[in-house]
Formats: C-alpha cells, structure tokens, sequence
C-alpha cells in the first residue's frame, strides 16, 4: 500500500447537505463553505512560554520552546482533507498578542475553532471561551484534551463552550462531529452538546443537568478504535511546520520537525501520567504501521528537507515494527539523510535493536526516570527496575545514540536524602557518558490520574488551584520545604557539571555545528535553572542572584565528582536488566 | 481451550496467550524472541521451534503491559502469581 499526501480529490458528485447554511445562517454550497479553525489563542505570562502542545505535561520555560502540537495538526489535516477549509492559528508559537489572535480569528470568518486545553490553563481557557463568544456569538467552540476527558461536565457547567470532545482521537471524531452537523452522518461516541443546540440530531446516550438546570447532552464513551493509517499525512505547510522547527530542546540538526506514531504509549499504567488515563486509557494503544510512519518520514525529508524528526509517541512501538522501520530507513538510504528520536522505555530494548537504530539513524532517546528509588518505581507502576536506568543508557549509548533522561523530584513519600539520591545517580551517569542531557521537573499529580487519586485519599494535595499545577511550585505536601525543592531541582539541572563530562563535550567537538549545538545546550540550561530560581520572577538572566545562585551550584558539582553511589551503580552488569537474561 | 487463548504445552511447560487482551507491545518479542512473535494482526504468538529458557520467557511474561501470557510449570501457575 503506497500512502500519498492528502491531494485535493477532483470534482466529485457532492454529497447532499442536510444543513444548508453555515453558522452564521449564510447559504453554502459544499462543505469547503465551512470554515474550521485550530490552534490556541494566546496566553500571556511572566513565567514564560507556556508549552500547552507538549504531549502529556504541561510547564512554562523561560527559554523559548514551541513543540508541535501533531493530534491537533492532523485534526486540521484530516479536516482539509475531508473538504472544509481549514486555518491553523495557534497563537502561543506565532507570539501574537490576544487581541491581535482574536482580529486575525475573526478575519476568516470562523464557523468552528478546535482548541486542546490542560489542566493548568483550562481556567484561563474558561475565561477566553466566553470572551471569544461574546466577540464572535456565532464561532462554535469545541475543545478537547486530557482534562475534558477527565471533566467533561465542569467546563459545560463553567464556560459557554458549545462541544467537547472526549478522547485521544479527536482528529477523526471532529471530522464525524461536523459532517454529523452537514452530512448527516452518525455521530461517534465522545461528544458532548447543549439540549438547545439544534445542529446536533443524535439521539443522547447520556444526558447530564447543570446546576442552571441546562441540560448537557452526550454521545457515550469516547470513540477510540480508528486505524491510525487512514489519517493524512500531517499538511506541514497549513499547520506552518516551520514555527515548530527550530527552537526545541530534543533537535540537534535543523530544520527539524515532529511525528506521533503511537497512541499512546504501550506501556500505559504510569500513575502519574494523565494521557495514560484519560485520552489513552489502557487497552487503547495503537500505532501507526511501520511502513505508514515510513512514508511521512520520506514526505517531510523530501518535501521540506527536514534533517531530524523526534517522535513523540509515549513509547516507539518496539519488536517486529521497529525492526520493519529501521530496515526501511536502511534500505532507502533516509538513515543517512534524517535523524530520528522517540521515547523509549529504559528495559525494552536488547543491544541488537540498539544496533539496529544506530544504524537506521536514530540519535535522540529520551527516558523516562522519573526517580532513582526503586520503592518510587514501584509505587508509580513504572515496571522498572534501578539497574535499567544505567543498562538502559549504556546500550543505546554504545550504538551511538544520545540518552536524554526525564527526572522528577517532588514525590510525597520521597524524603530529601531520596531526592539527593536521584540526584547523584545522574550525576554518576553523566559523569560516565551514559547520559547526554536531562530534563527535571517537578512531579505534578495531574487531575484525573491515579496519583491524584492516592493523593486525594492521603490528604496530600496542598491546593485543587488548576492553576498551580505549572510545575513552578509543588501541589502535593513533601517532607521538606517548597523553596529546597527548587533548589533541588536546580541541583539537578547542575548535576552533569563534571569534569569527566565536561571534557568529554569538548574533545568530542567536530565541527563548528557541535559547537553551536554545546552553546545552544548551555543558554536552554541556564534558562532551566532559572525556571527553578527559588526567586521565581522576581530575578532574571542577568540577576546577580540568579547568577550567584547557578555559579554555586554548578561550581559544587565539578569541584567535587563523586557521589554517594558511584561504587553501587559501577557494580551493575548488563545481565542486571532483565531484558538482558 | 477458547480460540480467543492460545496455549502451547511442551514437557513440564505451558504457555498460554490471551489474544484479545495483547496491545501489540511487543516487549515478549524483545524479551523471549525464540518463544514468541506478533502474528500478521500484530497480536502475540506463541512460536513452535526451540523456546528461550524459562527465565527469559518468565521475563517476557512480566514485561507484558496487560499481562496476556500466563506460565506454568508442573501445573504449577508462576506467572502472573
């Protein structure tokens, strides 16, 4: 089967309308009369830039980030190609201003706006949902994301939004929703409307009163067996590919770009993920087909002379289809001309499919750590175990891959020693090249997740304030103070600071690019430690603070190398990993 | 035995798959190759050649996210307990 891009199909029999007028009551014609618009409106903070479209978390970095938001890219995608004429506006990564966005939204005449939302932003989303509706009475809003699906009912109850829809698979179900409306087509599970919205004929599964006494109306549990093959490919030039290609953490060459193979992750039981157990609840993964993710891989290389791709699909999909993808790469010759980075599980892979991505291309692996306690592993049903964590790393590293290493610190059963024990297991692992970079967050018990269930039950959260949930305080009680776990977490950020790691980095300088990338590396560093400046926004770069602060901290690991664990972590062998028996 | 449950039974050992519960994961594929593979519908087979040994297998059936491979010996279930 050979997949092409979306072409528009030639002048076919239209099929026949049930609704003739848009939602402004102007006759049309087709569906092209339609007009969709998807994206984000602006949100403006001190804090920084808000990554609403990073897949499963949200945060705001103070050094510039815009990360593809790929469901919504092939919602718009698949829109197009079902014959509605499509705008992509996300106003976050364009740096527009609310005001402007809102003009520019109302110059296409918009009939109906996609928005994702998260949980630190959905209050600010209620807000701009009924701003946009008294300025555009006619836009319909439908929003979706992990906290809708989660909380459908809450956003009905406090904003004007006029559909939701639960799920993972809103790029197909918003297609289904409006030729619903159009087409009279029926109408898949997952989505929510008001009694008083005539457009939708759909007889309701469930029918929900707000405390207005309205009447919230809904098509059952979400829709989620679509074959992710029949989607388009993602239309890189109406979702203005470029804003997404260069200012980025995960790339080291660009123009660079994302994919989403997988829906979502296989392993599907983390308790604090929230996509785990809400838009991709267990039992839901699917993934594109090897050669499906092949042909979008070669449609962006020779399209848009992409030079890296990062997939963020929770887990790649491993086995059989790993082997089929690399083999493709390899045979065409595209493992010479594109890198290529996912997400892996620490013990999922053998050396021998290692080797297999070294030589397909792959550069970037990122891993999820989250700690290096195993009685934390365990308690977040990570099925990991802590000699993985080196294992892992060492192998990939070894087929010349760069392990990029995702951390979490903030647990409530974890006591300061923990946290500094994770810390000196990365210190260790930087320090023995097994790491390349790392991102350290502070871990929020997203709504909805069993973690934020537990810490219901425990009387462990500190504040219900979606708002708080940024990962620029904890929300959860620890045994140790809000300002040690900023200073924790800069601690870590510092912890590569080695002489052995350093040195590394420098004789491993080859071209003028490495150079740029090491410089690139540090300024996204320092912006990190400044996320986590126990000042917050009281300092800045150019602080005398913040730059005392960082000196000190960096200056502590690398006038002093060892740790605590070097002789534990130096005893772990390859057989240690299960995956290795 | 339902056909939804593929069960393969060789000396002392059985194996039994649950096809409808498998994700297409692929971590036993990783884990066990010689013992299991992903069928054209990318579910989980057991293969008939010579198994991986019985740490392996037991290693593949613990890596599985839904837990669709069960394993006995003498009778006796090892995993899951």
């Amino acid at each position: 089967m050979t997949y092409l891009p979306y072409m528009p199909a030639k002048a076919k029999k239209l099929p026949k309308l049930i609704k003739k007028t848009n939602t402004q009551g102007v006759v049309i014609k087709s569906l092209k009369d339609i007009v969709a618009v998807v994206g984000y409106a602006p949100i403006e903070s001190k804090k920084g830039t808000p990554l609403l479209s990073q897949n499963r978390q949200f945060q705001y970095f103070n050094a510039p980030t815009y990360i593809y938001p790929m469901v919504p890219a092939y919602a718009a995608s698949n829109l197009q190609k079902h014959g509605f004429k499509v705008y992509w506006m996300d106003g976050i990564s364009e740096k527009k201003k609310y005001d402007a966005w809102m003009d520019e939204l109302a110059a296409t005449s918009p009939d109906y706006l996609l928005v994702e939302t998260k949980s630190p932003i959905v209050k600010t989303h209620w807000k701009q949902i009924n701003d946009i509706k008294n300025k555009l009475p006619f836009l319909k809003l439908i929003w979706v994301g992990d906290h809708i699906t989660a909380f459908p009912i809450e956003t009905m109850e406090n904003s004007n939004v006029d559909y939701l829809i639960t799920g993972g698979d809103y790029d197909f179900v918003i297609v289904n929703l409006l030729k619903h409306i159009y087409l009279g087509e029926e109408l898949e599970g997952g989505v929510y409307w008001r009694k008083e919205d005539i457009d939708i004929t759909a007889k309701p599964k469930v029918k929900t009163k707000l405390s207005t006494g309205k009447m919230v109306y809904s098509s059952g549990p979400s829709s989620m067996r679509h074959t992710l093959d029949d989607l388009p490919f993602v239309d890189r030039k109406l979702t203005k590919w470029e804003l997404y290609a260069y200012e980025n953490g995960n790339y080291k060459y660009t123009p660079a770009t994302y994919m989403y193979s997988g829906r979502d992750c296989w392993w599907n039981r983390c308790t604090f993920c929230v996509w785990d157990h809400t838009l991709n609840p267990i039992g839901s993964y699917r993934s594109f087909s090897p050669e499906r993710l092949f042909a979008e891989v070669k449609h962006v290389v020779d399209k848009y002379g992409v030079k890296e791709i990062f997939d963020d699909a929770g887990t790649l999909f491993i086995g059989p289809k790993l082997k089929k993808f690399c083999d493709l790469l390899i045979k065409s010759g595209y493992n010479k001309k594109v890198r290529y980075g996912c997400n892996m599980r620490f013990n999922a892979l053998t050396q021998e499919y290692y080797d297999l991505m070294g030589k397909a291309g792959f550069r970037f692996i990122l891993y999820g750590m989250e700690s290096g306690n195993q009685k934390t592993l365990d308690r977040l049903d990570k099925g990991t175990k802590e000699a993985d964590a080196i294992v892992g790393p060492m192998m990939a590293r070894s087929a010349g891959l760069d392990p990029h290493i995702t951390i979490m610190l903030g647990y409530p059963w974890e006591s300061y020693d923990d946290a500094k024990r994770t810390i000196a297991i990365a210190k260790y692992a930087f320090k023995k090249g097994y790491y390349e970079t790392m991102q350290a967050t502070i871990v929020i018990p997203y709504p909805a997740t069993p973690l934020w269930k537990e810490c219901k039950e425990k009387g462990w959260l500190l504040t219900e304030d979606y708002d708080k949930y940024d990962m620029r305080q904890p929300v959860m009680k620890i045994p140790f103070s809000h300002k040690k776990i900023l200073e924790l977490e800069q601690d870590l950020y510092s912890s590569f600071m080695t002489p052995q790691y350093i040195t590394r980095k420098i004789v491993g300088i080859r071209s003028a690019h490495d150079f740029m990338y090491l410089f690139y590396m540090g300024k996204k560093l320092i912006g990190h430690l400044l996320d986590f400046d126990p000042n917050q926004t009281k300092v800045n770069y150019f602080s005398p603070t913040f730059l005392k602060n960082a000196s000190i901290k960096l200056g502590s690991h690398f006038f002093a190398p060892k740790t605590s664990v070097d002789a534990e972590k130096s005893a772990i062998r390859l057989v240690d990993s299960a995956v290795n028996l | 035995m339902s056909k939804d449950v593929q069960t393969i039974k060789r000396g002392d050992l059985e194996i039994r798959v649950t096809r409808p519960t498998c994700i297409s994961a692929a971590t036993c594929v990783v884990y066990a190759p010689n013992t299991f593979d992903l069928d054209e519908d990318n579910i989980a087979v057991i293969k008939e050649g010579e198994w991986d040994k019985l740490e392996k297998i037991i290693a593949s059936a613990q890596s599985c996210p839904v837990l669709a491979i069960e394993i006995f010996q003498k009778g006796k279930k090892l995993y899951p307990k």
